[in-house]
């Protein structure tokens, strides 16, 4: 087992796409980190840099103590598991599973056998142990009775334990999981993530993990590391991502729903501030406002020069926008849009535009005076899409971030 | 179902009887005596019989005894030779064309190198060249080494690739998903691993297809032998065949030469039966899912 350390990595293929961009990341020994982001945004050519598949453009990579950035692949003591399994299709099983054993084996094989005794004998149990391994992983992995079979014979589920089985058996210093459940059904999916997440316990290996799946990454990592257009965009436990996004990406990417991110600025009024959602597209058109303490506004126009106005998004999450029922009058107390600045809650009028249920909660889209919001309930709301609600934002929830730049998260 | 079926089927039927009746035709041949053979021939008697009057199986001990020269030796030991001659060859030829072909097809699919593209082009070209050019340059080549009266001219080409054959192992390797490749090279293989312990495997539709082309095209060479193959010993079987014409000129023994030949066609046949069902399997796969 071993840490991983990436020092300032960069990948510029031919023709100049820069597609990791000086990522800097340490991975523990032991630890599970999971490697998350859109398609495109450099979370495989990471892990493949790693492995060694893709050469580096500049920085370092250390597995251990050893600085790898010139070393082969296959001496650097790591086991990939690939999205589309990549097993053998002449071997089978157990000979898929043996298969990254063999280089170690003593080659010159039967004939040396033949001529010296002592050779034959080293050569017998060397065997015996790899088989042993073998059927060790089979065990773990529950695929003892597929260990005749051909991979066309097998599932998709079962490939890919075969597929995990093969990294098992190697016993490497650092497991790398290139998507390796995205060809599954959701179920399987599923099942597989706890089976993960059981292997990592019980081999206490260091794994790295990417997945384009929000859900994945944030119900299997230790750590997630969250990737947009070849830059780390953040680092933390899911809890800490989930709870602190550091920007609007980040914000709009993890959790589900997605974060409502409604645009809009902040501007001082008075001894306090205010945000002024934007409506669409249109610059000028209001769509609704609600006034912000003084620390809150002061903490965001401290950004910008002179306390003029400045962009702001502001972030809610779906739990954090509540349809009332209808005579309840919310936190907020008063009706229409109130303006209330003791008050952390804010009461508008939306249009219910539609109704996902999943049976235990259910998504509320809404049209507030132009701008959409996405409402998580976990009590039945009767009311037929097309009328007029009352909805209440939590605004004490409400996360803040810069209109401009990356987006970067204000405290 | 039946009546559906009919038809195609007779129509096989008929069409396998033409294709077959040449070969049937050899067959009534061999088993002639000599003068009602000669007739079949030149079309004296009954050219299209069915069945011989009186089979005369004798012509085949016949004709093996007066294949090759070395009738002095014993029975059938020019036949022997040239039997050896044709095998050692031909097992050589086709060894060393499916390892040199595949290997420079999966280097041509594979491994990124400069000027790959020139290069696969190149050898492409060499296809549109008819054998008949470089027939005397390559004599002269041969020669000059030395190789002249030897199995060397024939063989050791066969271990450059064959053009072709290049092109069909590259078109397969290409479908061979890049992980499988990525995979190997984990698991700690080099290129001539990948080559040999997953490429040739998974390339078996394409092998058998070469196999099978090459042996056929080489145990049926006759100018390739003829040319660089001097002594009579050295002969093979597809060389020894035209003796029966070349030493009386008539078709005196045209009996013994169909006889002969039939004798000939047996190991080919025999291998496009074995390797029935891989050849169309392998001419039928267009698509193959790693």
């Amino acid at each position: 087992m071993a840490n991983v350390s990436l020092k300032q990595v960069s990948k510029v293929y031919p023709g100049g796409v820069r597609a990791v961009d000086a990522v800097d990341l340490e991975i523990a020994d032991g630890e599970f980190v999971v490697l998350v982001g859109p398609s495109g945004c450099g979370k495989s050519t990471t892990l493949r840099m790693i492995a060694g598949l893709e050469e580096i453009t500049s920085g370092t990579i250390r597995i251990g103590d050893r600085v790898v950035n010139d070393v082969a692949a296959r001496d650097r003591d790591i086991a990939m598991v690939f999205q589309s399994y990549a097993l053998y299709p002449h071997l089978t099983v157990r000979q898929n599973l043996e298969f990254p054993l063999l280089r170690r084996r003593r080659h010159a094989g039967r004939l040396r056998a033949l001529l010296s005794p002592a050779y034959a004998k080293a050569r017998r149990e060397e065997i015996a142990a790899h088989r042993e391994r073998v059927d060790a992983a089979a065990k773990v992995l529950e695929i003892e009775s597929l260990l005749s079979r051909k991979p066309k014979a097998l599932s998709g589920g079962q490939r890919q334990r075969v597929a995990l089985g093969r990294a098992l058996v190697r016993d490497p210093a650092v497991f790398l999981l290139d998507e390796p459940l995205s060809n599954l059904d959701a179920r399987l999916r599923l099942e597989m993530r706890a089976e993960l997440r059981m292997l990592h316990r019980r081999t206490g290996g260091t794994m790295v993990h990417v997945t384009h799946d929000q859900e994945e990454a944030m119900t299997l990592g230790d750590r997630l590391v969250v990737m947009k257009d070849g830059v780390i965009r953040q680092t933390g436990t899911p809890i800490e991502i989930y709870e602190r996004p550091a920007d609007s990406f980040v914000a709009g990417f993890i959790g589900t729903p997605a974060m409502n991110l409604v645009e809009g600025l902040v501007q001082a009024t008075g001894g306090n501030g205010e945000f002024v959602a934007r409506r669409g597209r249109d610059e000028q058109a209001v769509a609704w406002r609600f006034p912000m303490s003084a620390t809150r506004a002061d903490a965001v126009l401290a950004g910008s020069t002179g306390r003029a106005p400045r962009p702001t998004t502001l972030g809610l999450r779906p739990d954090a926008v509540r349809v009332l029922a209808s005579g309840e009058t919310g936190d907020g107390g008063a009706t229409g849009a109130s303006e209330s600045p003791a008050s952390e809650a804010l009461v508008l009028d939306a249009t219910l535009e539609a109704v996902e249920r999943y049976g235990d909660r259910m998504d509320l889209v809404l049209d507030a005076n132009g701008v959409r919001l996405v409402s998580r309930s976990n009590v039945p709301v009767e009311v037929a899409e097309g009328s007029t609600v009352r909805v209440e934002l939590d605004l004490s929830k409400a996360h803040l971030f810069a209109g401009d730049g990356l987006g970067a998260r204000i405290d | 179902m039946r009546f559906r079926t009919l038809p195609p089927l007779l129509l096989l039927a008929v069409a396998s009887a033409i294709t077959l009746f040449p070969l049937w035709w050899m067959f009534v041949v061999s088993l002639e005596t000599p003068a009602n053979a000669g007739a079949a021939i030149v079309g004296g008697g009954d050219v299209l019989k069915l069945w011989p009057e009186v089979p005369q199986w004798g012509n085949y001990a016949e004709a093996i005894e007066e294949m090759g020269s070395r009738k002095a030796d014993g029975w059938g030991e020019g036949f022997k030779d040239a039997l050896a001659n044709s095998t050692v060859i031909t097992v050589l030829v086709t060894v060393g064309t499916i390892l040199s072909s595949s290997l420079v097809g999966f280097a041509f699919a594979r491994v990124r190198f400069r000027g790959r593209r020139g290069l696969f082009l190149l050898m492409l070209a060499t296809m549109m060249l008819p054998p008949q050019v470089t027939m005397i340059p390559l004599f002269l080549l041969f020669r000059s080494l030395g190789w002249i009266d030897t199995i060397l001219p024939l063989v050791v080409p066969a271990f450059f690739g064959s053009a072709f054959f290049v092109f069909m192992y590259r078109q397969f390797i290409a479908q061979v998903p890049e992980a499988l490749v990525e995979a190997a090279r984990i698991d700690g293989l080099g290129w001539l691993g990948i080559w040999w312990r997953i490429m040739l495997p998974l390339c078996r539709p394409v092998t058998a297809i070469v196999a099978v082309f090459t042996f056929i095209w080489t145990w049926n060479d006759f100018l390739g032998p003829l040319i660089y193959l001097q002594r009579e010993e050295s002969m093979t079987l597809a060389v020894a065949l035209n003796g029966f014409r070349n030493q009386y000129g008539n078709l005196e023994r045209v009996h013994l030469l169909m006889a002969a030949s039939l004798v000939t066609m047996i190991p080919c046949v025999l291998l496009f039966l074995g390797a029935q069902k891989q050849f169309i399997e392998g001419i039928g796969s267009g698509a193959v899912k790693g």
